[in-house]
């Protein structure tokens, strides 16, 4: 005797019912609609070795790039039923058929496209539930379905979908699926066979082969063996790997998918106060947020939900009224404030575990063939702290460092590139420090997730580090990674990524920071030619806002922040000679004029603007010299002209030893000034040149003792001793490798 | 009164016969003192087919999830408050949920900088007044308390226009559902049926910002513009016909669909900052675009081709609508209206009238 069971894969209405029959019917042995090379990895269900969601993958150990995956949820009947026999200690089974057979037909199909279709085979029988649906008033097939099954559990709605499933396999227009004729038999033939040993079995399959396996002893066997006859199974290895409710839902492209695994949770743990535990738990959310949600707004938010289920007829509220209560009460009708609150409590971030206890995973094998091919099977092996120097010009080499950077992509920190390594200076060595730790294996695991192999893990992963990343800097710190990791597909969605937060930006910061970066890609990194054009596209996105936005930024910052701003404006400039753009340079200095015109501008950063104009020989001396008697006139505060002189030679306080007029107006200025505001000004001053090395403090003292040796300097080179000069010439003429006979007079 | 010379109606006079159909067939369980279930209400919004095949016109066209939601509110105790840019039917909406669930639209508040708190509580007729002292005969009341007092919605138009402290004293109202009449030591206590649709504009200058305590109070729905062309070309032309019957012009309504179309198509290409099949990017300019107003743009233009043209609506007499509508600040959107002309107007198939039409305006 067996009972079947039609459920929806992940309903979790379907998953109470069925742990209510199970408890009714008592079997002795549970089928399961699953992969049935795969009954191995059954006995982990329902253990602390596994924690939902988790994915079954079934892989051939030869070609692990090619995985399967089976998900599920805590809410998935499946994994409720297997729970069940694993508790109650009854034998349970995979009933569907092999992988490999799944393989060799989808093989087959696809070399099968490019023929018409078959007549008969009309649109409709694609989806047979979306018709009832739509006949019923509903948009698809998974709202009608949800609501009418999955909602409000109850055991006998296993009749009911029996019922209405034979129905619609009856008026289906056209001839069945190929595959699901297959499908059936071999599952109706794995009955047959567990018959002979237990006899109060139960049958959880989907919900519309439930009628076909219902028959299985009314339908001859003979037919069934005929058709099965001579599939070969190829052997296959299955594991356990996390999984996260993100991947289970829709739009990772599962296709049993559902699109709201938070919700189902819900709804699945305590079906009759779903609606009320959803709502707490997103306001509690939006109070972490410090967004307004109070008890009283919970309360009417669920109350307005209950009356649109009432107005659409439903029993109970379902997510759709949910969220729309939550939008017009907690988040005041703006749905875009709440988009983050619905891949929270809609979807979920929940994330599965696996206990290492479980067999291995496709990802840990392809590393270590990586490991391998590298040569680093060694390092891998030792615990302690290993050296390596990698030359990229030998292809094996290059292959440890393409690996090494791949590792890094995936949070599994074994390399870290040395400081001092050479490498951004376009040299082909890089050193890197090597250390192996216990967890990794774990974090490999873990990050099973992202794909098989591990260039395809790297890029999944970053995709979903990303999706709200809106920082361009440390974007383009994973570009320059994804670079060296050789993974053009990643560069390519990181650069679209960039542009799409850089067209949208107004961090006039994190931009200005993005700018050494992005040039140092175009400099040293090995990037392809179409990625440099994207590259330069950013710039040019980013560059003209950056001299727009500057001078409004460096109105108001603090100290600190103008510190930073600093060292961000010495960037710039440093990179601007090696940027591509030619027009940068002039919208460069147009910006840095208007800082020094603009009266709030921090006094420091208007005085390296200054600097930075005249060293770029955009103002005249004549010109400097009104500025810096502008900025030390004594209507300035003082305070104001020490941190603009600060600015002005912070990093180059030499320079004053060059300008003669320099010098005489800050002494003038310093001079000048009464004892108390000298006081004032002294920790300024002296912060000014404590950044100078010892030599040079020593010559702008002895200048400022005895003077300037500035005019001796300049009489000097009048007079250059021509035989001398000859000299040095042909040995700088060597050095540059210039040819030097004609340089010989 | 002379009934015929009214301009315009009351949505519950206008279709007073959709609504008594309605009720005819209504099986649907009703709030107190509702004339309609929420279920109709919806259907009179969204236009349905009665089993006698009499037809309810649709009054908006656009997402039925919106309207249950905004009718689902004012079942519960909570205020519906409607925002969104000007133009996307926030008053027209709030006209009909009024009608079709008390069947009275007419108790409304008027916002302005100038509304004081007795629009809102009660005013006091003052030679009573000052003959008798307070009393109940001396006493005037405001929309919201005669609402409160007969179950009925009001409607609170241009809500942020309020200055923030007569704002305020809904919140009372809304939590407590009384109003004080201290003079007098008594209170109103609203009856069943009572709540109240405020209306906002999200985009306008010089508005003042609800206090969050009454923001609290309102479930809040924002409305969208219309999705698509065809949706918008459709309100905007059902909109004209009725107008234009109520305004007698004597044009032929058909003959308007084309420049419907392309006026709409102008109006959403330039708010959306891009051409309709996506290709070109174009600047947008300051102004709004709102359905309401190609809706005007082409009633005026129809009066002007039934009185001054041939009764066919020819580009020349959109033209200045058009511009008019686009150029709100003379010097960017002049701008933007000249780039447009130029790259999109001049180019496109069948336009060239339109396009001759406008130029010749902005020299």
């Amino acid at each position: 005797m067996f009972q079947v069971y039609g459920i929806r894969h992940h309903g979790p209405g379907s998953a109470r019912n069925i742990l209510e029959a199970l408890q009714v019917q008592q079997p002795d042995c549970i089928l399961v609609e699953g992969p049935s090379d795969a009954d191995s990895a059954i006995p982990f269900i329902g253990t602390d070795a596994l924690e939902p969601p988790v994915s079954l993958v079934v892989y051939d150990p030869k070609d692990p790039r090619q995985a399967s995956y089976y998900p599920f949820a805590v809410f998935s009947p499946e994994w409720q039923a297997l729970t069940y026999a694993n508790t109650a200690g009854i034998p349970a089974r995979f009933i569907d058929l092999p992988v490999s057979l799944f393989r060799e037909w989808e093989k087959q199909q696809s070399l099968r496209l490019a023929l018409p279709p078959i007549a008969g085979d009309s649109p409709a029988s694609r989806d047979p539930l979306g018709d009832i649906a739509r006949l019923a008033g509903y948009e698809d097939g998974e709202s009608w379905w949800d609501l009418m099954f999955e909602r409000k559990p109850a055991p006998a709605r296993f009749a009911q979908i029996a019922e209405l499933m034979q129905s619609i396999r009856t008026e289906l227009p056209g001839s069945p699926l190929e595959l699901n004729t297959i499908r059936e038999a071999w599952m109706r033939e794995a009955i047959r066979q567990s018959l002979k040993q237990y006899h109060n079995i139960a049958v959880i399959c989907g919900a519309f082969h439930g009628p076909a396996l219902e028959a299985t002893l009314k339908l001859p066997a003979s037919a069934d063996k005929k058709m099965l006859k001579g599939l070969k199974v190829k052997k296959m290895t299955s594991t356990w790997i996390p999984w996260t409710y993100e991947r289970l839902a829709v739009e990772s492209g599962y296709r049993a998918g559902v699109l709201s695994p938070a919700w189902y949770e819900w709804l699945f743990e305590s079906p009759e106060q779903s609606a009320v535990k959803w709502m707490v738990s997103a306001a509690r959310l939006l109070r972490e947020k410090d967004l307004d949600a109070s008890a009283a707004q919970v309360i009417d938010a669920i109350r307005l939900a209950n009356t649109l289920s009432i107005l659409r007829s439903h029993e109970i509220p379902g997510i759709h009224e949910l969220q729309e209560a939550a939008v017009s009460v907690l988040g005041y009708g703006s749905s875009e404030q709440l988009d983050w609150l619905y891949r929270q409590t809609v979807i979920g971030e929940k994330m599965g575990k696996v206990s290492p206890r479980v067999p291995r995973i496709p990802l840990q094998e392809d590393i270590e063939k990586n490991i391998k091919a590298a040569r680093l099977g060694k390092e891998w092996e030792s615990p302690g702290i290993v050296e390596k120097k990698l030359d990229l010009r030998k292809p094996n080499q290059q292959e440890a460092s393409i690996l090494l950077c791949r590792m890094q992509l995936l949070g599994i920190p074994w390399g870290k590139m040395t400081e001092n390594s050479p490498y951004n200076t376009g040299s082909f060595s890089e050193i890197w420090q090597l250390q192996r730790r216990p967890d990794f294996e774990l974090l490999i695991i873990e990050a099973g997730v992202w794909g098989s192999t591990l260039a395809e893990a790297c890029i999944e992963k970053t995709k979903h580090q990303i999706r709200d990343w809106d920082h361009l800097e440390e974007m383009s710190a994973l570009l320059e990674l994804s670079g060296r990791a050789d993974l053009s597909l990643l560069t390519d969605i990181l650069i679209q990524a960039m542009q799409q937060v850089a067209a949208k930006s107004t961090d006039i910061a994190d931009m200005m920071q993005t700018v050494p970066r992005l040039a140092a890609i175009l400099r040293y990194g090995q990037t392809r030619k179409t990625d440099r054009h994207a590259v330069n596209a950013i710039l040019d996105s980013i560059f003209p806002r950056i001299c727009i936005g500057l001078p409004a930024l460096t109105a108001q910052l603090d100290a600190t922040q103008a510190a930073m701003v600093h060292r961000q404006m010495l960037e710039i400039q440093r990179n601007l000679a090696i940027l591509p753009q030619s027009t940068f340079a002039a919208d460069w200095l147009k910006s840095l004029d208007v800082i020094v015109q603009l009266p709030a501008a921090q006094p420091a950063l208007k005085g390296l603007a200054t600097r930075l104009r005249f060293e770029q020989q955009h103002i005249s001396p004549q010109q400097l010299g009104t500025e810096i008697h502008y900025a030390m006139s004594e209507g300035q505060n003082t305070t104001d002209t020490a941190f603009w002189i600060e600015g002005f030679l912070s990093g180059n306080s030499v320079q004053l030893l060059y300008q003669p007029q320099l010098w005489e107006q800050l002494n003038e200025w310093l001079s000048g000034l009464p004892d108390d505001n000298f006081r004032m000004v002294l920790p300024v001053l002296r912060r000014t040149f404590a950044e100078a090395s010892g030599a040079e403090r020593k010559k702008l003292l002895d200048a400022a003792r005895f003077g300037l040796p500035m005019q001796q300097m300049n009489m000097a080179s009048d007079r250059i001793n021509q035989e001398r000069e000859t000299q040095i010439e042909v040995v700088i003429a060597r050095l540059l490798g210039w040819p030097t006979s004609d340089k010989i007079r | 009164m002379n009934e015929q010379n009214v301009i315009r109606w009351h949505a519950e006079q206008g279709n007073a016969q959709e609504l008594r159909q309605l009720a005819l067939y209504d099986k649907g369980p009703k709030p107190e003192n509702w004339q309609l279930s929420p279920r109709s209400v919806v259907e009179y919004l969204t236009g349905t087919t009665l089993e006698d095949g009499f037809i309810v016109q649709p009054k908006y066209f656009g997402d039925k999830r919106l309207l249950e939601l905004a009718v689902a509110t004012l079942a519960t105790d909570r205020a519906l408050l409607l925002t969104g840019i000007p133009g996307t039917a926030k008053t027209w909406l709030s006209e009909h949920i009024a009608a079709a669930v008390s069947g009275d639209s007419t108790l409304i508040v008027q916002g302005t900088a100038g509304t004081s708190e007795e629009a809102i509580r009660y005013g006091w007729n003052y030679a009573r007044l000052l003959a008798e002292g307070p009393s109940e005969a001396a006493l005037v009341p405001s929309p919201v308390m005669r609402a409160m007092q007969s179950g009925k919605i009001v409607r609170v138009e241009e809500l942020s226009r309020m200055p923030a402290e007569v704002q305020d004293a809904l919140i009372t109202i809304l939590s407590e559902k009384t109003l004080a009449i201290p003079e007098l030591g008594q209170e109103v206590q609203a009856i069943k049926g009572f709540n109240l649709i405020a209306t906002a504009n999200s985009r306008d200058q010089g508005v003042n910002e609800l206090s969050s305590a009454l923001r609290r109070r309102f479930n809040t729905v924002v409305m969208p513009l219309p999705g698509t062309l065809e949706e918008e070309i459709h309100i905007v032309q059902s909109r004209v016909i009725q107008l234009g019957e109520s305004l007698q012009l004597p044009v032929d309504a058909a003959g308007s669909t084309e420049a419907i179309k392309t006026l709409v198509t102008i109006f959403r290409e330039l708010r959306s900052g891009k051409t309709a099949d996506g290709k070109m990017r174009i600047k947008s300019p300051g102004s709004t675009l709102s359905p309401a107003e190609a809706i005007s743009v082409i009633t005026s233009g129809q009066a002007l081709a039934a009185y001054f043209g041939n009764g066919s609506i020819q580009p020349g007499d959109i033209a200045a609508g058009m511009q008019g509508a686009i150029i709100k600040d003379p010097q960017h959107d002049t701008q933007v209206w000249k780039e447009y002309l130029e790259t999109i107007v001049k180019e496109r198939k069948g336009w060239e009238d339109y396009y001759q039409a406008a130029v010749k305006l902005l020299k």
